[in-house]
């Protein structure tokens, strides 16, 4: 199940500072290390839609704790076989929640550089990708499958991915004008 | 080398350089974003004619960690 909020501006400096203070301690206070104000909001509300989603398909009532794999990846410590991906942008902040590894990614679309191109994209992606779109979606797709993996991008092999391995849920958002892709482990 | 990379950053992000130091952290304290450290990472390998190993950029946390890559 997916989780998403999308109206950044709604939330008051009191709404941020009263989220923050329900947060268990280490939630706290990664989200007092973020200088940005956006950045506080996405972490305050990233926690928050994690544990209305528990609540609503779990019942778990009690604010969750994390551990973390080796590449920074948490999972619940108290509920092991819940998984749980969150991603952000600019006004976008998504939670995944599912019985399944899951990662899911959400960017805003923007000019693309070239050298991000050739870097990330493999020669038949290379060929199918013809806007900055479409790049996204393919960025946004190898980075939920890295998160869905538990390595993250940089030690993960993003050209050569067995897209079989998966289900996907990609959606755009032309409000925001971002793209979202949210990846299951089958 | 510190100085350039804080100002390759300044205007990658449109952060003035004064509010950009050495320990400043690349995701929690100027926001960038997991294409944002792809995309710097390209154009440093371009400005300054080096490879950064996609294994380094998980150990890429502040402009320190960038300084200390390029200086090697």
């Amino acid at each position: 199940m997916l989780y998403i909020f999308n109206q950044f501006s709604l939330i008051t400096e009191e709404n941020l500072q009263e989220m923050i203070q329900e947060m268990p301690k280490e939630r706290r206070e990664k989200a007092n290390q973020y200088k940005r104000i956006e950045d506080k909001k996405a972490c305050a509300m990233a926690y928050y839609l994690l544990c209305q989603g528990l609540k609503e398909e779990y019942g778990i009532e009690k604010k969750p704790t994390f551990i973390y794999n080796e590449y920074g990846k948490p999972f619940l410590k108290e509920n092991p076989k819940i998984f749980f991906n969150i991603s952000h942008t600019k006004n976008i902040v998504v939670c995944a929640i599912s019985n399944v590894e899951v990662g899911v990614d959400v960017e805003e679309i923007r000019d693309i550089s070239p050298r991000v191109v050739e870097k990330m994209l493999n020669e038949k992606e290379k060929n199918e990708a013809k806007s900055e779109k479409d790049f996204t979606k393919y960025w946004t797709i190898k980075e939920a499958v890295s998160k869905c993996e538990g390595t993250g991008l940089a030690n993960f092999d993003y050209k050569n991915i067995d897209y079989d391995k998966y289900d996907f849920d990609m959606r755009y958002y032309a409000e925001d004008n971002a793209y979202l892709t949210v990846c299951y482990k089958k | 080398m510190e100085e350039k990379v804080i100002e390759l950053i300044s205007n990658y992000q449109g952060i003035p350089k004064e509010s950009i130091t050495k320990q400043s952290d690349l995701v929690k304290d100027l926001g960038l974003s997991s294409y944002d450290v792809v995309d710097l990472s390209c154009e440093i390998e371009d400005k300054f004619h080096v490879e950064i190993p996609d294994t380094e950029l998980t150990h890429l946390h502040t402009i320190e960690d960038l300084t200390n890559l390029l200086n090697k």
